[in-house]
């Protein structure tokens, strides 16, 4: 069972997101609503790969990619960033904050799984 | 030279003038004290004369006349006493009362004082004794009198008694005494009986018996009447005694005779004696009337006697009382005798002060001080210009002659130190000569430098002396012009010059003396322009002539920045070409954003709705979200677009007049939902009585719905209130729609923030309280379409006031509406208007504002269709066209209007932010051209010719008769309109082409083209279909040639008919008409 934290505070995001996840069996959605509960949340649960939205209250997804990279704990937890923002130099900000994959939204469901497998992939092989 | 002081002020050199004014002063004071004194003198003694005639004179005068009048009374009482008669007291009496009154009068004069005043007195009571003795005296003289005339009565009563008597008594004795003859007769005759003589003797016994008493009776008579008269003339009381015995005794006799008398005869008798009787006896006998008189005459002279007396008093006291009176008099005049001396006195001293002061001053001190110190300046000064320099001058006093020997002093001191100069002078000579030397060289070497500084600038200079002759130049200019030195050190005349360039080719192919007119007609003014040289150079050509008649003229090489002009203003094109494309873009992704929202929204609706039918029960919550989240993104797209709509100016408004209570309750309607959302308690406050607004309504709704969604956003569990209130603000009427709330609040920092787009207070609150802060951007740019603004004021944590104000009444009314309180524009007195061409209504209006207060008439256009539509129908005297405009822009339209031969000679003014583009505007034939901000005066400026030009009247007069022609036009002339004269139709509508004229008087017989088929060929353009036309004609019109005219023809004269001034009223009421009908309100675009 896959366990993926989705750091996201707009609802319909998360209600869709979370629910096309769980109707592909083998993963588990864990919800952070700003970047602080997902640091916590991080730490305290673990997950295999965080879904992180950058445009967060308290702390921004950016930040929060910044702490999780930057704890041990949570070092080896790949972060693929996800965001509305369509300019260009989002994708190479995204990975400046220490962000292992960068997507927009609207979401395409079916790359964000490819994303997803090869990270986790990736992550246990190294 | 001197001390360097110059002329002393004068304040310490006064006195002299001073001096002899005092002494001026003096004398004359003299002078008016003795005049003083004389006139003191003169009234002291008219004073005193005045005592004198006044007070002394008429009491003197009176006493004399009462002195007068007491002597004359005096005189009266003897006067008096010596009257006989009645008459004569009358007249005396009356002369005494006279006097005594007169006497009176006389004292009552004097004055009770003075001198005179006891001896008044003693006066006045002798006057009255003397008034009551006077009186005594008259009534004894009065009773004396009335007894001397009673008793001249009784005495001749009794006188007439005593013949009555007699008279009686006669007879009977005669009788008597003739018998008794008769008797003796007959006793004498010897022939008697001794019978007869018997009876005789017997008989004559009897007679005798009867005849004695007879003759006793008459003897008692006469008694009596004697004793009567002598009683009247009795002296005294004891002969008066005497007499009345007497007169008693024989009264006794007489009646005792009477008895034995015969009793006829004493009956007969009784009268005369009883009157004799009483006459003679008793109290009104004459004898008690003598004794009457002898009392009175006794009275009388015991009062005479008394009354000399007082006279004599009398007199005396008014000898005295005169004597009283003229010692007054006397002392009065010895008064004035004294006041007479002492002004002699005084005078004379005063005389004499003045005489010997006048002496004194004259002597002493012109003589001495003045004239004396005066000629020892005088020769001084005159040593001085002989060229002596060793005098001395006596500077002590303080006066002006003090003063002028100062000066003399100073004088003779610069004159040593003159002499001194001109030594120095000399020496200076010589020195200025080798400084000058020195200057020379040093501007020798500065006018080296500045030659090479004008010869070497990067501009070209050439200047032209007053006789516009050449006078200088430098290299730049030669290398510009390529100019042959040789030309130039020939110093040409500026025309020569012109015309040597000419003849080169300089202008291109231009006939060469028409290029040097033009030239030498321009010379005085400034002027700049550009020129193309043939080599390809582009010149920029300053003309600066100087006020003195010089003139410099300035070339500069504008070539590269021609070129850079040019590159910038293809950029430009190219940039607004990009922004017309990128605002058509947005327009038409309206269109295709929306498509697929449409099945998004809609079919996911669908499928909630009916979702057994599509058995999507369970999906329904996915189903729902999507829904929301289409129509979120569809709002967000409009927000967006909405925005680009404003931004391009193609957000259309639909004003109506909208009923604000009830549109406020359909936002509310909407509103709740939202303030429940989060426990917001809503609040609605609006007037009933609001009038209706002219606004959009959707927009209106837009804006209302946008604040009470913000404020019900930003606060939770607090109070949302909406407020619809008049207000008025120096005298424009609004209505403020107020959004209140209890929120967060913003802090003044943040409200700056709030109307940028895109912007939400800040991050934070965007993701607390999502959207995308387009909707206030919307809100206040709506509400500035609509002519009003939006309005916040915050208070972090207190909450906020959101206001959108809008204009009622007229100011609401713009670009898209019929109906406008500034009325729609009367073409002015000449009927003729600007059109002002500007997509942004805030700019169209403030063109269309100043030049309605500069008194043209305006009519607008908000695009360029329009503008052109709008140019077409009305012909307007000029146009201002802005330049960047959505549908089409400023130059396309300029192209266009140039491109009609009918709206080509319009002036045109174009309006623009950049102000680079005049070349173009020029090059495209604008008139001028304005940059935004709009400077007032400069509009007006660009404008006022056109203005000016349309006002004149333009009548064509079309006759073939030139008499006729000369003289319709002399009537016309007067008025100062421009009068076109064509002598058939064909050449009328020549004129016709060159300008269309406000009225056409017509001729109808007429070679080539006659009225009638002008009339027709009038008929074929709009613009001149408009013309009135007036037919001047001397046909008598048949009903067909009426006909014929009905249509095009406004008014038909008959020649002679009518005279200049009818003529003049007409023409103008016919151009004013047609003037009036051009008028139209602006239309909705």
């Amino acid at each position: 069972m896959t366990k993926i934290l989705y750091v996201e505070d707009n609802d319909d995001n998360v209600y869709m997101l979370k629910m096309r996840f769980e109707l592909l069996d083998g993963f588990e959605v864990l919800v952070a609503e700003d970047g602080a509960v997902g640091c916590e949340k991080a730490v305290a649960e673990m997950p295999d790969i965080i879904l992180m939205d950058l445009d967060l209250p308290v702390v921004d997804g950016w930040e929060a990619a910044r702490r999780l990279k930057a704890d041990q704990k949570t070092r080896h937890i790949p972060i693929i960033a996800l965001t509305a923002h369509a300019m260009s130099g989002s994708r190479e900000k995204a990975l400046a904050a220490g962000c292992d994959e960068f997507d927009t939204k609207p979401v395409d469901f079916d790359r964000l799984i490819q994303k997803v497998n090869y990270l986790l992939a990736n992550k246990c092989a190294g | 030279m001197t001390d360097g002081s110059g002329p002393r002020p004068s304040r310490t050199g006064h006195g002299l003038r001073e001096r002899l004014l005092l002494s001026f002063v003096a004398i004359s004071s003299f002078a008016v004290i003795a005049a003083v004194v004389g006139n003191y003198a003169f009234y002291a003694i008219g004073k005193a004369l005045h005592q004198v005639t006044e007070e002394s004179v008429p009491p003197a005068i009176a006493t004399l006349e009462l002195a007068q009048s007491s002597v004359r009374i005096v005189a009266a009482g003897p006067a008096l006493l010596a009257v006989t008669s009645n008459e004569e007291f009358e007249t005396e009496s009356a002369a005494l009362d006279r006097q005594l009154k007169a006497a009176g009068a006389f004292l009552d004069k004097l004055p009770g004082q003075g001198l005179t005043a006891d001896k008044l007195i003693q006066f006045r009571i002798i006057f009255r004794v003397v008034t009551a003795n006077l009186e005594s005296l008259k009534s004894a003289v009065q009773s004396r009198i009335s007894a001397a005339d009673r008793k001249a009565a009784l005495v001749s009563q009794t006188f007439d008694a005593y013949n009555n008597f007699r008279t009686i008594w006669a007879p009977k004795f005669n009788e008597l005494k003739a018998q008794i003859a008769s008797l003796q007769r007959v006793l004498d005759a010897a022939g008697s009986s001794p019978e007869a003589r018997m009876a005789a003797v017997g008989r004559l016994n009897a007679v005798i018996r009867d005849l004695a008493p007879l003759e006793q009776m008459q003897q008692e008579a006469a008694n009596v009447f004697e004793a009567l008269v002598r009683a009247a003339s009795a002296t005294t009381p004891a002969v008066l005694e005497t007499i009345r015995k007497d007169a008693d005794l024989s009264v006794r006799h007489i009646d005792d005779l009477v008895s034995g008398l015969d009793p006829d005869l004493s009956f007969e008798l009784i009268v005369p004696i009883s009157r004799m009787r009483a006459n003679a006896v008793g109290p009104a006998s004459v004898i008690a009337v003598r004794e009457v008189e002898l009392q009175a005459i006794q009275e009388g002279r015991r009062l005479t006697v008394e009354n000399s007396e007082l006279s004599a008093q009398l007199s005396s006291a008014a000898a005295a009382l005169v004597a009283a009176s003229q010692q007054g008099i006397a002392g009065a005049t010895a008064r004035t005798e004294s006041v007479q001396s002492f002004g002699r006195l005084g005078l004379a001293a005063a005389v004499a002060l003045s005489l010997i002061s006048s002496v004194l001053i004259g002597w002493l001190y012109v003589g001495r001080n003045v004239v004396a110190r005066l000629t020892t300046l005088s020769d001084g000064m005159r040593a001085l210009v002989g060229g002596r320099r060793d005098i001395t001058i006596p500077t002590s006093g303080s006066d002006e002659i003090a003063e002028m020997a100062r000066a003399v002093e100073v004088f003779r001191d610069n004159a040593i130190a003159l002499d001194q100069l001109l030594a120095e002078r000399e020496q200076a000579a010589a020195q200025l000569e080798k400084v000058v030397d020195e200057r020379t060289a040093e501007l020798q070497q500065r006018g080296a430098v500045l030659r090479v500084t004008f010869d070497n600038m990067a501009h070209g200079v050439m200047t032209f002396d007053r006789e516009q002759k050449v006078a200088a130049w430098n290299r730049q200019v030669i290398k510009l012009l390529e100019l042959p030195e040789a030309f130039l050190a020939a110093k040409p005349h500026f025309a020569d010059f012109i015309r040597f360039l000419a003849e080169r080719g300089e202008y291109g192919a231009v006939d060469v003396e028409a290029e040097v007119q033009r030239f030498t007609a321009e010379a005085g003014q400034h002027r700049t322009f550009e020129r193309s040289r043939p080599d390809g150079t582009v010149l920029e050509i300053r003309h600066n002539p100087l006020p003195d008649g010089e003139m410099v003229i300035i070339y500069t090489d504008v070539t590269e920045r021609r070129r850079y002009e040019e590159t910038l203003t293809a950029a430009r094109d190219q940039a607004e070409a990009m922004s017309r494309t990128k605002s058509s873009f947005l327009a038409n992704m309206s269109h295709e954003l929306r498509t697929p929202l449409n099945a998004i929204i809609g079919l996911s609706e669908m499928m909630v709705t009916n979702a057994p039918r599509f058995g999507t029960e369970k999906a329904a919550e996915p189903l729902r979200r999507v829904h929301r989240a289409g129509k979120h993104l569809l709002d967000l797209i409009n927000q967006v677009l909405d925005l680009s709509k404003i931004e391009a100016g193609k957000l259309d408004l639909n004003l109506e007049t909208v009923k604000v209570p009830l549109l406020i309750d359909e936002v509310i309607g909407t509103a709740r939902g939202l303030a429940e959302q989060n426990k917001n308690h809503l609040i609605v406050e609006c007037a009933p009585d609001i009038a209706p607004l002219l606004v959009d309504p959707l927009r209106l709704r837009q804006i209302l719905f946008n604040l009470l969604s913000n404020a019900c956003k930003f606060t939770k569990g607090g109070e949302v209130s909406l407020c619809v209130t008049p207000v008025s603000i120096e005298g424009r009427n609004w209505v403020d729609f107020s959004v209140a709330d209890t929120g967060i609040g913003m802090t003044p920092e943040q409200v700056d923030k709030l109307f940028e787009e895109f912007v939400q207070a800040d991050q934070t609150t965007a993701r607390n309280y999502g959207g995308t802060g387009l909707g206030l951007a919307i809100t206040r740019k709506l509400c500035r379409m609509m002519g009003g603004d939006t309005l916040v004021t915050s208070e972090i944590d207190k909450g906020s006031v959101f206001t959108a104000r809008l204009p009622t009444g007229s100011a609401a009314s713009e670009a898209n509406t019929d109906h406008s309180a500034n009325a729609p524009d009367e073409p002015g007195p000449s009927g003729d208007c600007v059109l002002v061409i500007d997509d942004d209504l805030t700019a169209r209006e403030l063109i269309a504002n100043h030049l309605r207060g500069a008194g043209f008439a305006v009519v607008t256009a908000a695009g360029g269709r329009e503008g052109l539509k709008r140019a077409e129908e009305l012909h307007p005297i000029a146009i201002t066209l802005d330049v960047l405009m959505p549908d089409i822009d400023g130059w396309t339209v300029l192209a266009a209007l140039r491109g009609n031969p009918e709206l080509a000679d319009i002036p045109v003014v174009m309006a623009t932010i950049t102000d680079d583009q005049q070349h173009k505007g020029m090059t495209l034939g604008a008139a001028g051209y304005l940059t935004k901000p709009i400077d007032r005066d400069r509009l007006i400026a660009l404008l006022q010719p056109y203005q000016a030009r349309v006002r004149r009247t333009c009548v064509l007069l079309v006759e073939d008769d030139p008499t006729q022609r000369e003289r319709i036009r002399s009537w016309l002339e007067p008025q100062q309109w421009q009068i076109s004269e064509a002598e058939n139709g064909r050449v009328a509508l020549d004129r016709l082409g060159e300008e269309v004229p406000d009225i056409i008087l017509l001729d109808l017989m007429m070679p080539e083209m006659d009225g009638f088929q002008l009339i027709t060929a009038l008929q074929e353009r709009p613009a001149w279909r408009r013309i009135p036309v007036i037919v001047v004609t001397s046909l008598d019109l048949t009903a067909a040639d009426r006909a014929r005219l009905n249509s095009g023809v406004e008014g038909i004269l008959l020649k002679d008919s009518f005279d200049p001034a009818q003529l003049v009223a007409i023409v103008q009421g016919y151009v004013a008409k047609t003037r009036q009908s051009q008028k139209v309100p602006e239309v909705a675009s």
